[in-house]
This record gives structure tokens, sequence and C-alpha cells, in this order.
């Protein structure tokens, strides 16, 4: 029951994991930050949620506990659909497993007003070997019925040179967005859930770039 | 089925209240209704337009998206605690005098939202009071009259040190 707000001041999860709280404070206000909680975030699954985008990028490990016990769930097989979760209807979300991450992290988004649910929004994570890419991860959310790991992307940054940091970023964006089918809505066309993507991936995965240049 | 009632301690505006209340009772409920204290609005009763927004253990909620039961061993603040001995709070007097309102709708949403604002920094920019005051919808001033209202009373609180909430 850790409240987003309290993670948003937190020192430690600040230095632990950066990408979590960057995304908590793109999530709405402080009036709902103050009462909204981590765990109710991924539990609620929103597919345009932050969150659940932050726990698939970090590989993050689920505890649901129920009356047979508790057990751990990967983030990939937590979230199955559009406000659905792996979690039984007697499980409860007890605990958020995040593996500590040593490169750059960058969470960003595309909001039509400040603080609203965002239209697209990608979490990357970019792990550096001298001038090559040791480890990528990507998650997207808004482009699917829920978040979802953009694994192709990540294998042509993983071992790619940095030297042209923007190319690589372009080229990568271009490879996650292959295949995506958006749903239109209100808020954005399909088209225009696929440019916001890549447009925020190549901006999500060069900030982490240079993040993780500037941390060696 | 009946709900079983729940007894809650809670502590509104200084003052010590014990109180029975159904699980489901909501907080601004629980306020208005139960203890009288009707200047905490209701507005869009989900959590979207801030004005029921009071200050639970001095953070910003909306009370209208938040369970009485919650609130058990909290102290909370409304608006009508803001005022001392028939003396306006600084953010009332320059709410009045800058014109940071008009129908008065959101007001005890705004000035509960400015208090935890002016709590956390008391010397904030007028870009800093505008993007924290975007938690509250109000739809006659524009925002402008109520950004210059914050900033107005955060300089006569630091002038008398008087702390915000």
């Amino acid at each position: 029951m850790t409240r987003m707000s309290e993670v948003e001041r937190s020192p430690e999860v600040a230095v632990a994991a950066p990408l979590l709280a960057e995304a908590v404070g793109l999530v709405a206000h402080t009036p709902v930050r103050n009462s909204g909680t981590v765990g109710g975030s991924l539990a609620h699954a929103d597919p345009a949620a932050e969150l659940p985008a932050v726990a698939l990028a970090s590989d993050a490990e689920l505890v649901a506990t129920g009356p047979a016990g508790t057990r751990r769930i990967a983030a990939v097989e937590f979230l199955t659909g559009p406000f659905s979760t792996a979690l039984a209807p007697d499980e409860i979300l007890t605990e958020i497993r995040l593996p500590m991450w040593a490169g750059g992290h960058a969470f960003v988004e595309f909001s039509r007003i400040h603080a609203n649910f965002a239209v697209v929004g990608v979490a990357a994570l970019i792990d550096l070997d001298g001038d090559r890419i040791r480890r990528a991860a990507l998650a997207l959310t808004g482009v699917a019925p829920t978040a979802i790991r953009a694994t192709a992307a990540e294998n042509v940054l993983a071992g790619s040179d940095v030297g042209d940091m923007a190319a690589t970023a372009a080229e990568a964006a271009g490879v996650a967005v292959q295949g995506l089918t958006p749903a239109g809505d209100l808020h954005a066309s399909p088209q225009t859930r696929l440019a916001l993507a890549r447009t925020y991936l190549r901006r999500g995965i060069e900030l982490a770039m240079s993040r993780a240049r500037n941390e060696r | 089925m009946t709900p079983t009632a729940c007894t809650i301690n809670v502590t509104v505006n200084g003052h010590p209240h014990v109180a029975e209340v159904e699980p489901r009772r909501l907080l601004v409920d629980f306020l208005r209704e139960d203890l009288g204290l009707a200047g905490t609005h209701i507005g869009c009763e989900h959590g979207v337009c801030g004005t029921c927004t009071v200050l639970l253990n001095g953070a910003s909620i909306r009370s209208c998206i938040t369970f009485a039961v919650q609130a058990d061993g909290a102290e909370i603040s409304t608006v009508e605690g803001l005022a001392r001995g028939g003396e306006m709070h600084p953010l009332q007097d320059e709410f009045s005098e800058k014109q940071g309102l008009q129908c008065g709708y959101c007001t005890p949403g705004m000035l509960m939202r400015a208090c935890e604002i002016l709590a956390e920094n008391p010397d904030p920019t007028p870009a800093e009071v505008r993007s924290a005051i975007a938690s509250n919808l109000c739809r006659c001033t524009g925002y402008q009259f109520i950004t210059e209202a914050v900033i107005g009373a955060a300089a006569r609180m630091r002038a008398t040190k008087e702390v915000a909430s």
C-alpha cells in the first residue's frame, strides 16, 4: 500500500528505481498521487497507465497473496488484457519486486492535457558497455490492449554503437512500431498513435542513452 | 443486508470526533452531512474536479472518492478550519482581494490545495502555482487570479511566518 506520492519523494527509490520515480511523477496530480498506490495502478491494469510499462520494462516480479499462499508472477504474465490481470479473484497484489538497472532510464509520454492519461507512453532502459549498448528494455503504453514490451527494437539496440544516438534511436523506434495495430478512439486515431509511439520511442531511447553515458 | 457500522476516530480542524459510519460512507458526505461542515463541495463525484479536496494528515485528497473509514485516526483539515477567530486566513483574504473566485464552487478545494502547495514551498513561482493547481478545475476565473492570490498569500505568510496548514 505504498502511495505514489511516497514513491515520488523517496530518495531511495530515486536511486534504486529511477524509472519508477520518473513515471510516478507523470501519474495525474498530487491529490491523486496522495491517495493512489503503485500496487493499485498495476492491479487496475489500465492500458494507458504508466506503471504497467515500468513493471514490464524492468522485468518486475509481482507477488500475489491469497488463501493458497503467495506466488510470484512475472510482469509479462501479469498483464492479461485491458483492466485484466493474472490475479485470481481471491488474490491481492502484496509486493512488487523491481530488479536494479545499472544504466540510463527514461519515461516519456504524450498527453493532451497536463496530467491526463497519456495517449502514448514509453519506458526505456539502456545499459552501456563502452560505446556499445549492452542491454536495452523498452515498453509502450497506449498502443495495445495492455502495456507491451518492444522486444524486436531491444534486439536492434543491443550491441549497437551509440556514436550516432539519433540514428540508432530512430531505427529502433521504426522497428518497435512495426506490426502494432492500436485502436483509435476520441483521443487519437490509430495512425496518430503509431506516429506518437515512434516519436516518443525515439525521444525515450535517446534520453536513456544520454543518461547512461552521463552516469558513467 | 444492512452494512455494519464502524466506529471511527477523526480529528477535524483540531476537534476530535468519534462517529459511527457505514463502511460505504464517503468522507465528503461524512463531513457535510454528519458533521455539518458543508464548506467542502461535491462536484464531479469521481475524483476529477477537485472541489471536494481536503487535507488528510496534511496531504490533499479527494474526499468524494475516499471512505470515511479510511480517515480513522487521521487529522482532516477543511475550509472551515482556515479562518481563526473571525480573522480570514491570508489565502482567503487574497482570494477575495485578487478576485480569485467568481461563482465560488471550486474555492474550498482550491484553498485547501493552496495550503498544501505553500506548506511544501512557501515561495513558489507563478508557473509552479499554475502547474500545482492544475489538479483543481475552475470554470470562471481562468486561473490567473487564483495564481495571483496564492502568490500574494505566500508573500504575506512569509512576512508573518505563518504556516500554511
